[in-house]
């Protein structure tokens, strides 16, 4: 989470905005990032496999950016599961600078991990 | 609306992941690799599912990864080695299982799950150890120091199978750099979708 949180304050500006890392975590926060409360609301159906929630969230998430965005975000959400996945079951925990970033999230990251 | 329509290129990268998970793997034949998502996609329903194709050791693994993976700790995985389950084959089931939810988590949203899984192909396992492969900072083998990019790097076509899913379904390692890329959503909108699905799955990296 904190390492793709960091990418996304890195890769917003690009895009002519500064990302509100909060919003990730905080639904009552702006991510700040074009289309993100529908990208978030659809990626959550998917992975918490809410059948009811996904068919107006894709809906909606279609009628605002497009099939071909709906899809890139079930894409990409399948691919963090797999990550996810590879991370956990091998006991990789943030590194690096990541691990101050959980901080200003006010994120308590746990003390099991293997690194 | 109740589905979205596959494009190609996301059901090209699908047939070749189930051409892996039917095909014998380094440690396990195709028989045993589909018992391993049959059990999978069992513990994600919370369901119990017949394979006498595997080992129990190998049925707690797949089930444990599938279903709650953020609850896995050293023990567990030290448990399953002294049940008899080597580094490496926990990394092929490792393989299987988190490509599997990738597949199954988009046509999930797609509205086109579940897809049927593939039929085996006969053969034996390649059983292929890469002898550098070391305890060097997780709790399985790895080729260099666990990361994401050399998660399953102890068994290499599994670590191909995961580059092969993150550069069809997200992006390539040679594109992370690339912060202004567009692939149907802005790389910012990608990593929204990133930040959000591991904070849901509780993965902490």
């Amino acid at each position: 989470m904190l390492a793709h949180s960091s990418m996304l304050r890195a890769s917003s500006p690009k895009f002519g905005v500064v990302a509100q890392l909060a919003g990730i975590k905080d639904l009552s926060v702006d991510v700040g990032v074009i289309g993100a409360r529908f990208i978030m609301a659809a990626a959550d159906a998917a992975v918490l496999r809410d059948d009811i929630e996904l068919v107006d969230a894709r809906a909606q998430l279609v009628a605002e950016l497009g099939e071909a965005a709906a899809a890139r975000t079930f894409a990409v959400a399948g691919n963090f599961e797999m990550m996810n996945r590879l991370l956990d079951a091998l006991g990789v925990g943030p590194m690096g600078p990541t691990a101050k970033l959980a901080e200003e999230l006010g994120i308590e990251v746990p003390t099991h991990f293997a690194n | 609306m109740t589905t979205l329509t596959i494009e190609a290129s996301y059901e090209a990268a699908i047939a070749r992941e189930w051409g892996r998970l039917a095909r014998p793997g380094t440690w396990f034949t195709g028989p045993q690799r589909l018992a391993i998502a049959r059990q999978a996609r069992a513990a994600v329903a919370e369901e119990p599912v017949e394979t006498p194709q595997i080992t129990e050791t190998v049925i707690t693994a797949a089930r444990a990864i599938a279903a709650t993976p953020s609850d896995i700790r050293a023990s567990d995985v030290q448990g399953l080695f002294q049940q008899g389950l080597a580094g490496a084959e926990y990394i092929e089931i490792l393989g299987i299982v988190a490509r599997l939810r990738a597949v199954d988590t988009f046509e999930f949203g797609m509205g086109t799950f579940p897809r049927a899984l593939p039929l085996p192909i006969d053969g034996e396992p390649s059983r292929t150890l890469v002898a550098e492969a070391k305890l060097d900072g997780g709790w399985a083998p790895t080729v260099g120091a666990a990361f994401p990019t050399t998660a399953l790097s102890a068994v290499p076509p599994e670590n191909e199978g995961m580059e092969d899913i993150a550069g069809a379904f997200y992006i390539s390692i040679t594109e992370m750099a690339d912060l202004g890329i567009v692939r149907g959503l802005q790389r910012d909108q990608m990593e929204v979708v990133a930040a959000r699905t591991s904070l849901i799955n509780d993965c902490f990296f």
